[in-house]
């Protein structure tokens, strides 16, 4: 969606970062001293959450710029670390978790390239691996368009050698940061559906040749590849449609650019279906077999979830045996069941993801 | 309405007089025992006159109904009523300035109600065809207003406008209301539907006589089939086993009522709902009997099992021990686990 109101806190610094932004969002911005107003506005509004993806509020994060991912008790956690640099987005996905965590939604943009350098550099000096990434809230592209952002973080990660950047999108916005030096410590990552998903679904978002195009443009450059089939939707003849899309990344890029592929079927937090029912009158994404799972979020029944993870996974590894295949918060009957062992340890999963970073973005 | 309208006479009126086929102030259908009351007046007689409307050479009910019929029960000539006369009310109407007959009307529809109210608190129906007999004439919000002097208790506009809502589903599904077929929230849910998907429901919870919450249930993963499935809900209804189990005369309603709910649910549900019954029926087979229980895993998520049984003896401890230790050796247990 195109913005069409900006909103600037007084406080915020008039620097390059800033001028650049408001300079290419186009929009005379409205300078208000706390987020108030900007709510007001927003729930002013029919539907909220359209008007949301309408607003850009550029502020300063008052919360923790960098943390790890809580994860739950139940299923296993990657052991992600999240760096804050927004909140929500301008793309519409029907099951789009933000439209129910935050309460209205807004876009925000969180200026201060300073306080990101200030908090990466601290984890640097850990001298430990992380991996880090900015496409929890928000995607980690949708401002690439008219931000410095990316292509400040790309260069701050291209200058050390301990952790990786995973830039996560459904995008194509990778211009301003495909011809610079990454020095192989940036992951560009593509969530992936089938195109009746994408189409029907991920409404404004880009199409799934258009992200695998990308991908290659990006390879070509020497990133690193991630891809994410997160939320796999159960549907008639979806894992035909899957292995399609396993088929056509393989087609793109090469296994051997690949650091990871997540994979986790659609969950949702219970009242995010009531959202989806008014928001997307035709979706039917919530009317599948879905249970109560132990961490109180809906699932699909397992031996569901498990016959669509075995397709997807057996055929991965026809493709590219040794591709580091994992699931995003599944239980150890699930991981058994799928791919024959349990990353049971606390961290197992984290130490898995690690190596493989540090193998193919030649960490220390 | 702060200056009453109308005037009441008493007199006793011709039963033959009565026009008994107009009912438009009628709020209460209630289930009165007509012989009772009869009876009652025979023996002590009528002690609350009813309440006429004279309208051209007839009178027309406004309180009153079942004792009118009782009347006629009792083969009685007559009845004693307070008459409106629309002559004087109308001279009453013109002198306040109120000429419009929608505000006589109002005024005859108050007293009706009142005169319910007065009777007993008013059930939900009575409730309802109240309000959309008052909604003709005022909004939700003005009845609101009005609600403490009309109907004896505060009620709020949200409320008001939803139960009008329901009041869209008459007859059949006020009269479903009435027999307890549908309760109010499920009236609620149908009110914002389209009506063919109303008519199909009220079909359906005319045949089944289920709780609140299962007619909650019905509604909900029904018309979640109908969306999933891209089908209309008469059609989801016509090619499964529910028509076919709502059409069976032989069954009784509460196992009627049972079936169509796990129809429902395996249409909703269909893997889980076989998982359910697989692992139900390989439990049975082990023949534990009922002491001793079973009980997988809600919707098999997490992965155990629970085994229990109690004893009140020492030598039923023993029985249902030596139960669960001879289904040890049986490999339909080892399946269950393996399901
Ligand atoms: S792209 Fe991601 S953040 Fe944006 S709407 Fe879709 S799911 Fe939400």
């Amino acid at each position: 969606m195109k913005i069409n109101r900006l909103y600037i806190e007084k406080t915020i610094v008039h620097d390059d970062e800033i001028n650049y932004l408001i300079s290419k969002v186009g929009i005379d911005p409205e300078f208000v001293s706390d987020a108030t107003p900007v709510y007001e506005y927003i729930n002013a509004a029919m539907d909220p959450i359209s008007r949301a993806k309408q607003t850009l509020f550029i502020t300063n994060n008052k919360g923790a710029v960098i943390r790890e991912c809580p994860g739950t008790t139940n299923y296993t956690c990657c052991d992600y670390t999240i760096l804050h640099t927004g909140t929500f987005c301008t793309m519409d996905c029907s099951y789009c978790i933000l439209q129910a965590y935050f309460h209205p939604p807004v876009l925000q943009y969180f200026a201060g390239l300073d306080s990101l350098k200030n908090v990466l550099e601290e984890k640097f000096k850990l001298n430990k691996t992380f991996r880090i990434g900015t496409g929890e809230f928000t995607d980690s592209l949708i401002w690439e368009k008219i931000s410095l952002t990316p292509k400040f973080l790309v260069e701050t990660f291209s200058k050390q050698n301990t952790s990786v950047l995973e830039l996560k999108t459904k995008t194509v916005n990778i211009k301003s940061v495909l011809n610079i030096d990454h020095n192989g410590k940036t992951i560009l990552a593509w969530s992936l559906n089938t195109p009746d998903i994408i189409h029907s679904q991920e409404i404004g978002t880009a199409s799934l040749t258009a992200r695998l195009e990308a991908a290659k443009k990006a390879e070509s450059k020497g990133y690193r590849l991630a891809f994410h089939f997160d939320p796999l939707v159960i549907y008639p003849d979806c894992e035909n449609q899957y292995k399609k899309v396993i088929d056509l990344i393989f087609e793109y890029v090469n296994p051997g650019s690949i650091v990871w592929i997540s994979i986790g079927t659609f969950r949702f937090m219970p009242n995010l279906k009531q959202v989806i029912e008014q928001r997307f009158a035709d979706s039917t994404i919530c009317y599948g077999e879905f249970i109560l799972g132990l961490d109180n979020k809906m699932r699909y029944f397992k031996p569901l979830r498990i016959q669509l993870y075995r397709t997807l996974v057996s055929h991965l590894k026809n493709y590219a045996p040794d591709l580091l295949v994992y699931f995003c918060m599944e239980d150890e009957e699930v991981w058994q069941k799928t791919m024959g062992f349990f990353p049971s340890k606390e961290g197992e999963l984290g130490a898995l993801l690690d190596e493989s970073a540090s193998k193919h973005c030649n960490l220390n | 309405m702060s200056e009453r309208l109308y005037e009441l006479k008493i007199s006793d009126v011709d039963l033959t007089d009565i026009d008994l086929a107009d009912d438009r102030y009628r709020i209460s259908h209630s289930q009165t025992n007509t012989a009772l009351l009869a009876q009652s007046i025979l023996e002590i007689g009528l002690v609350n006159p009813v309440v006429l409307l004279l309208v051209h050479d007839k009178h027309i009910i406004i309180s009153g109904f079942n004792r009118v019929k009782a009347h006629l029960l009792n083969k009685a000539l007559t009845i004693t009523a307070r008459v409106i006369n629309p002559e004087t009310s109308k001279q009453k109407a013109i002198g306040s300035g109120a000429i419009k007959s929608e505000t006589i009307y109002i005024d005859y529809l108050v007293l009706a109600i009142g005169a319910a109210c007065f009777k007993h608190q008013l059930s939900q129906v009575e409730l309802i065809k109240s309000l959309i007999k008052l909604s003709v004439f005022m909004d939700a919000g003005h009845i609101a207003h009005k609600s403490g002097t009309l109907f004896n208790t505060q009620l709020n506009q949200k409320y008001i406008d939803e139960l009008i809502a329901i009041g869209q589903l008459q007859p059949q599904g006020l009269a479903l209301l009435e027999s307890g077929h549908l309760s109010i929230k499920a009236a609620k849910k149908l009110s914002v539907l389209n009506g063919p998907d109303v008519l199909v429901f009220l079909m359906l919870l005319g045949a089944v006589k289920a709780s609140t919450s299962v007619q909650l249930e019905m509604i909900l993963y029904l018309t979640e089939i109908s969306k999933r499935d891209k089908l209309s809900l008469k059609s989801v209804i016509q090619s499964s086993e529910i028509e076919t189990i709502i059409d069976d005369e032989n069954i009784d309603l509460i196992t009627k009522t049972q079936q169509v709910r796990d129809c429902i649910y395996q249409l909703r549900f269909p893997e889980l709902f076989k998982a359910r019954q697989d692992v139900k029926q390989k439990i049975n087979s082990l023949g534990l009997g009922r002491a001793v229980k079973i009980e997988p895993p809600p919707n098999f998520e997490a992965q155990q099992f629970t085994f229990s049984f109690t004893a009140k003896t020492y030598k039923q401890f023993v029985r249902h021990f030596n139960k669960l230790t001879t289904a040890v050796q049986d490999l339909k247990l080892k399946d269950i686990f393996s399901a």
